[in-house]
């Protein structure tokens, strides 16, 4: 097992010498003279220039993405790590030099300063997310811890040394721990050297990082999100659904922006149900272009367990199953309108949904509320998209841009590089 | 007398094969039964288009609708009246919904039978006083948990010195009493009876590593002693370890043999138990039969392969359980050549079903839900 400190390799036998010195390595290194963002700036995209990204793609293939979605997952990745789109995100979130006193008052001045020392707690979802995680904290100057999360292969680690091989003076601004979760001295060891711990990953995870992380120490959570689509009856209905079709079958759910539950405004099942026909129609499309990957066993266990309860419901006709011949995609109508979670990989909850009611459905889960999609006509936008807001919503965005992110754009509501820095003052009156 | 009473009379509770033609009659009265008794389960087979007719050979026991048993946990499902209900049990899960299982007056009848017979054939009952620990809920007016039901019927199976509960009611929460704990094993250890301790696995691990941690020498309870556990570790699976380490674990702190720790795969949906081999394996009783279903196609698979757990059994009559899917993944093995004396089939569970491990950043039911559900007690 190897890690990486103040961006050097070190081996596991090394780890306990290193980490006795942590702390007084990382005190001379705040003593630096602040980053110079364009030089991170130009190593991103050396490091971009210079990976071979096939190896990436099939480590993505190797996690059950089909071929054309590795590329464009890669592809995406890419174009957001190019010095126009990194200038651009750092102009839109932090404005043009950050760094730089300004005065606010007479003899009063403020300008941003890095937290300090971030300690991220990598998530293995999205593969390459810690990389990105610590590329967003040396662009905003400051020293970083990453805890690998495991399964994740050696991704991280190895683009990460080659970052610093690109640009050595990176090197006592990145260290890299491949330990496990369960080791919560080391945990806490490293979360005493932090300004801030930045955590990605389900609920369960982010209620153990609080657990054992001290109760002045800023935690800047990056969690699991549940998103949907909401459609009212009209002309847009059908171009709407295909849409919606393209949507589920290009991202097979698995972002935080994906659907996992489409409402339809009306009270009328027959209205579901043509939702539902039409739907159906629209998947079997566009499963046809873009073929479903391999499920692993856990999500088809998790996938089949859903479909069978639906069917037990359908008997007593609260509940109905609209499944593809192949199996490959599955649209399931409840009549009790509920915001709630579907397995994935192309299986949507179908639900009626009265407009009155709305609210207070998506209230019970605030707190994970991300996307919705809308399609609607264009006088009632604005009272939906408000009430959204007001339920807890971030984003919306037409059926066929759920999953689309433009550069910059907030992520949960918030700019993520300024949770990465604070506002400094001096008062000399 | 029907064929159901006459399985859970029939003597040999690993004979298979003998019993074969009897556990198929009784299949085929219970899916009549649950058809006559109870609406949903009509509608269910009607809507397919089953019969008890199609239930000709043992291999067509796979043709029985299978109940997810998650169903419970949102329905109220009955094949009996209110009035004859005489067990209203819950599974033990500690958040979310816990499914609601309402056992008669027959089932208990024949439930307790076979536990008896079980318990017989794995010499579990004895003349000797006894003293107990169980790790779990003291028994309480108003608690229905499954397995305080079957901890506390377990506490018959020799007469009891002494009882001590390790989750004390303590008005109307609950404590882990860990010093009463302690205290009752160094006394239990001085009086050299045999002990039986019984609980999850979980606790009985936090108990013996605590002992551990409290530099609490080994204790030498006596060799006839027995540890029962059940419900696997739930919540506390994070910290689980592999059922030969806990068992060495037992053997090193208090002295007890390894073959004397038994584990039990039992679970309120399904009513039937599964007491380990001295081999430390769960075989297959005459009462039931357990098939693995892939997860896909939900087609029976041999040997050897994961799949969705099945139970079938006759044993309810108050519920259509006559073929469950539990929200388990297990394989089933052959059990041929364990060596215990028991040749029938035996299963392993391999962890939970329909809880996916999140690869993506959507929420998860069990987020949504606010915590993962235990099923089986």
């Amino acid at each position: 097992m190897e890690h990486i400190f103040r961006g050097r390799v070190i081996r596991e036998n090394e780890l306990d010498y290193y980490l006795l010195q942590l702390d007084d390595i990382i005190n001379e290194d705040l003593l630096l003279p602040p980053l110079d963002t364009e030089m991170v700036i130009r190593a991103i995209w050396t490091l971009v220039e210079q990976t071979d990204f096939a190896d990436f793609k099939q480590l993505f293939i190797d996690n059950g993405k089909a071929d054309w979605k590795a590329e464009g997952f890669i592809q995406s990745i890419k174009k957001s790590l190019t010095p126009a789109a990194l200038h651009q995100k750092i102009v839109r979130e932090l404005g043009e030099d950050f760094y730089k006193w300004v005065e606010v008052e007479p003899g009063i001045q403020e300008r941003q300063q890095p937290l300090g020392v971030l300690f991220h707690i990598g998530a293995g979802n999205v593969l390459a997310l810690s990389v990105l995680s610590v590329l967003e904290g040396l662009l905003t100057g400051n020293i970083n811890v990453l805890k690998l999360p495991s399964y994740e292969g050696s991704i991280s680690l190895t683009l990460l040394k080659r970052l610093v091989v690109i640009e050595p003076r990176l090197a006592p601004y990145i260290y890299v721990f491949d330990i496990s979760s369960e080791d919560v001295e080391i945990l806490k060891k490293l979360g005493n050297v932090a300004d801030a711990i930045v955590v990605w990953g389900s609920d369960k995870a982010i209620h153990g990082i609080r657990q054992i992380a001290p109760a002045h120490l800023p935690i800047i959570q990056w969690g699991h999100r549940l998103s949907f689509a909401y459609l009212t009856p009209g002309q847009h209905l059908t171009s709407s659904l295909e849409q919606f079709a393209e949507e589920i079958c290009l991202s097979d759910q698995q972002f935080c922006t994906s659907p996992q539950c489409l409402f339809v405004e009306t009270d009328d099942m027959a209205v579901i149900d043509a939702c539902g026909k039409k739907l159906e129609e629209a998947m079997t499309e566009q499963a046809k272009k873009y073929p479903a990957a391999t499920i692993q066993i856990h999500d088809q266990a998790e996938i089949t367990w859903t479909k069978e309860l639906v069917k037990m419901a359908s008997v007593l006709g609260q509940e109905q199953l609209i499944e593809s011949e192949h199996k490959d995609f599955s649209i399931m109508i409840d009549t009790q309108p509920s915001l709630k979670a579907s397995p994935l990989y192309r299986n949507i909850w179908l639900m009626p949904m009265k407009r009155s009611e709305l609210l207070s459905i998506l209230r019970k889960h605030k707190g994970h509320l991300q996307t919705a999609g809308l399609a609607c006509h264009e006088e009632d936008y604005d009272d939906l998209s408000n009430l959204f807001y007001r339920a807890g919503v971030s984003r919306i965005t037409t059926f066929a841009k759920m999953s689309q992110t433009y550069v910059g754009e907030p992520h949960d509501g918030k700019p993520t590089l300024l949770q990465y820095i604070r506002t400094v003052c001096k008062n000399k009156n | 007398m029907n064929f159901r009473e006459k399985l859970f009379r029939y003597k040999k509770i690993y004979d298979l094969e003998g019993s074969e033609d009897l556990f198929l009659a009784a299949m085929r009265e219970s899916v009549e039964h649950h058809e006559y008794h109870c609406t949903f389960y009509k509608e269910l087979i009607q809507n397919i288009g089953y019969t008890s007719d199609q239930l000709k050979k043992i291999e067509d026991i796979a043709s029985i609708p299978a109940i997810p048993v998650d169903f419970f946990k949102t329905h109220e499902i009955r094949s009996i009246e209110k009035e004859e209900i005489k067990i209203h049990a819950t599974s033990s899960g500690t958040m979310g919904q816990k499914s609601q299982i309402f056992i008669d007056k027959s089932t208990l009848k024949l439930g307790t039978k076979m536990i008896i017979k079980a318990m017989l054939y794995h010499k579990f009952v004895s003349i000797i006083p006894t003293n107990y620990l169980i790790l779990g809920y003291e028994p309480k007016a108003g608690n229905e948990m499954g397995n305080v039901k079957v901890l506390t019927g377990m506490t018959r199976l020799a007469p009891a010195k002494e009882k001590v509960f390790a989750i004390r009611s303590i008005g109307d929460a609950y404590q882990i009493d860990y010093f009463g704990v302690m205290s009752a094993l160094k006394r239990y250890a001085r009086q050299r009876l045999p002990v039986r301790i019984m609980g999850f696995p979980s606790y009985l691990y936090m108990m013996l590593t605590a002992m551990k941690e409290m530099n609490m020498p080994p204790l030498k309870l006596s060799k006839r002693s027995i540890v029962f556990t059940g419900g696997g570790w739930k919540k506390y699976k994070d910290m689980a370890i592999q059922k030969e380490a806990l068992y060495a674990l037992v053997e090193e702190m208090l002295g007890i043999p390894s073959e004397n720790c038994r584990d039990f795969y039992s679970a309120v949906e399904h009513s039937v138990a599964y007491p380990e081999c001295r081999h430390h394996r769960m075989h297959v009783p005459i009462w039931s039969r357990v098939l693995i279903r892939d997860v896909n196609t939900l087609e029976p698979l041999g040997f050897n392969q994961a799949g969705f757990l099945n139970f079938i059994s006759p044993l309810v009559s108050s519920m259509p359980l006559s073929s469950v899917l539990m929200g388990d993944m297990a394989v089933l093995r052959d059990g041929s050549q364990c060596g215990c004396g028991i040749t029938t089939p035996y299963f392993e569970i391999l962890g939970r079903a329909g809880t996916r491990v999140s690869k993506t950043c959507a929420s998860s039911a069990s987020e949504l839900l606010g915590g993962q559900n235990g099923t089986h007690i």
